[in-house]
């Protein structure tokens, strides 16, 4: 293997993308030419420091950290007497008394706009965006049919 | 006289490196263009393996597939073990699924959501993003191939390589990159031959004895323009101030899921893309693939994670939920996050 050969296979070989015949090639040929293992080093030192650059920091566990940030956004369930209170505050309690004294009504309803909203999940996010992103050139096909075909046990027929 | 014959020289190049930079190849944008329509003029049948990498896992597909041009596809899952057995015939406007597990055939429609595959290389700005560049002779699974290579002119980083059939233009094996160099994904042909035709009973979209047809996931409808996809809208749209460079508005859509309404804006240059979903709910969503990442986004606490090749950042700010998928870093969304102010 020359120098020529060699040197548009180097990134390959960093990434263990070669053959075995091949990657042995490599493999022996940097072995033998300073400048082409100066060139694989080279390389080498860009993949950390790109790694470096990116690399998420991390002063606690993150399920530790996203555990608490989690659990801070959480919904809190209120509890029966603040339902209570706020059942019986004057602009509910003035007209639920009018009505009791009219005797009309015997059953009181839910508000439901007191509900919390749906929660989403991520899932029905990278559908979604698989969905609107599959004619790209860079969508691979069988993935893309696999991801979508996947949410298909869970779909509700059309109301 | 030969300092003016240098100096000529000199400015010819000049010339010609800046209307050519980053050793953009006339000859790679060509190859790129014949091979994302090379499957509408030819038929084949195959194996495919499809690997998407995360930090810390891979998930792979193994397919048969059958290709008769322009359009049929009968694509059968050997792997992963949940979708073994899986059966999909396509014509490109409809897709059956065989679920041997379930008994039953699952049917999308996904040409009502607008989205038909195939759509025209946006050649214009791959141009403007990319360089491309064909390289070494190789060969994939026994047929002869070149590389192209897509490195980002913004960036200089590598952003895919493709193993292109030198007979076929057929994209053999393709390789995406995250932006710190790894490899994000990638697709190879393990055996593929060409052949003139297939029996047509293989694409035949019919339902065997003991199945039953129901109907499949269904998806939001790609909007006509964005008025048409904003004037449903109960809450007030945000957009982002900040995007990637070469990034640009593609389309809008608008669904509706658990009674949640929810707008989705997609951005791309070229190749890569991302979405950005917004909903009044003012809910984080459930991680469905284990537990989230805490990352700021501005001045908001947010949440990451990675499902395939794609990432997640979700997070909430005046009363919306705001959600970046795509296959770009965890803090380039928060930056485009960032820039988000409802």
């Amino acid at each position: 293997m020359t120098c020529t050969d060699c040197r548009p296979l180097i990134v390959d070989y960093v990434h263990r993308q070669l053959d075995d015949v091949t990657d042995a090639g490599v493999y022996t040929h940097l072995h033998e030419c300073a400048a082409c293992m100066q060139a694989h080093r080279e390389e080498l030192a860009l993949g950390e420091a790109l790694r470096a650059a990116f690399a998420p920091e991390r002063a606690l566990p993150t399920s530790v950290i996203a555990g608490v940030r989690m659990a801070m956004h959480a919904d809190e369930q209120p509890s029966f007497v603040a339902r209570l209170r706020a059942f019986l505050r004057p602009q509910l309690a003035v007209p639920l008394a009018v009505v009791v004294m009219i005797g009309g009504a015997s059953v009181v309803r839910y508000d439901h706009t007191s509900a919390p909203a749906p929660q989403l999940s991520t899932n029905y996010f990278l559908r979604e965006h698989v969905a609107q992103t599959m004619s790209s050139p860079s969508s691979d096909r069988a993935w893309s049919d696999y991801v979508l075909t996947s949410a298909n046990a869970d779909a509700q027929p059309p109301r | 006289m030969a300092r003016p014959l240098f100096a000529l020289v000199c400015a010819l190049l000049t010339v010609i490196v800046a209307h050519n930079p980053a050793g953009a190849s006339p000859e790679g944008n060509t190859l790129l263009q014949r091979a994302v329509v090379a499957d509408d003029a030819t038929s084949y049948t195959g194996t495919l393996t499809s690997v998407v990498y995360t930090s810390d896992r891979a998930e792979s597909t193994v397919v048969n597939i059958d290709h008769l041009a322009p359009s049929q596809w009968r694509i059968w899952y050997v792997a992963p073990a949940d979708a073994y057995g899986r059966l999909i015939v396509s014509n490109e406007t409809v897709t059956y699924q065989y679920e041997p597990s379930a008994n039953k055939v699952y049917a999308n429609n996904w040409s009502a959501s607008a989205l038909a595959l195939g759509d025209a290389l946006d050649t214009e700005r791959v141009e403007k993003n990319y360089a491309a560049q064909v390289g070494a002779e190789t060969s994939v699974a026994g047929r002869s191939a070149h590389i192209l290579t897509m490195t980002s002119k913004h960036s200089g980083t590598l952003v895919e390589r493709l193993w292109i059939d030198d007979q076929t233009n057929l994209i053999l094996r393709r390789e995406i990159y995250h932006a710190d160099g790894t490899i994000a994904s990638k697709m190879s042909f393990d055996n593929v031959r060409t052949v003139k035709t297939l029996p047509k009973e293989l694409f035949n979209l019919s339902i065997p004895a003991r199945m039953t047809l129901v109907p499949g996931a269904t998806y939001a409808t790609k909007a006509a323009s964005d008025v048409e996809a904003t004037s449903a809208l109960t809450f007030t749209v945000v957009r982002p101030k900040f995007l990637p460079e070469g990034f640009a508005l593609a389309h809008e859509s608008l669904g509706t899921h658990d009674a949640v309404q929810t707008l989705q804006i997609v951005y791309d240059d070229g190749l890569r893309d991302f979405s950005l979903f917004e909903n009044a709910t003012g809910r984080i969503p459930k991680f469905d693939n284990g537990a989230p990442h805490p990352i700021a986004v501005g001045d908001q606490d947010g949440f990451y994670s990675e499902a395939g090749n794609e990432t997640i950042v979700s997070w909430n700010a005046g009363g919306l939920n705001l959600t970046l998928v795509g296959d770009l870093p965890a803090k380039e969304l928060s930056a485009i996050g960032a820039s988000l102010k409802p």
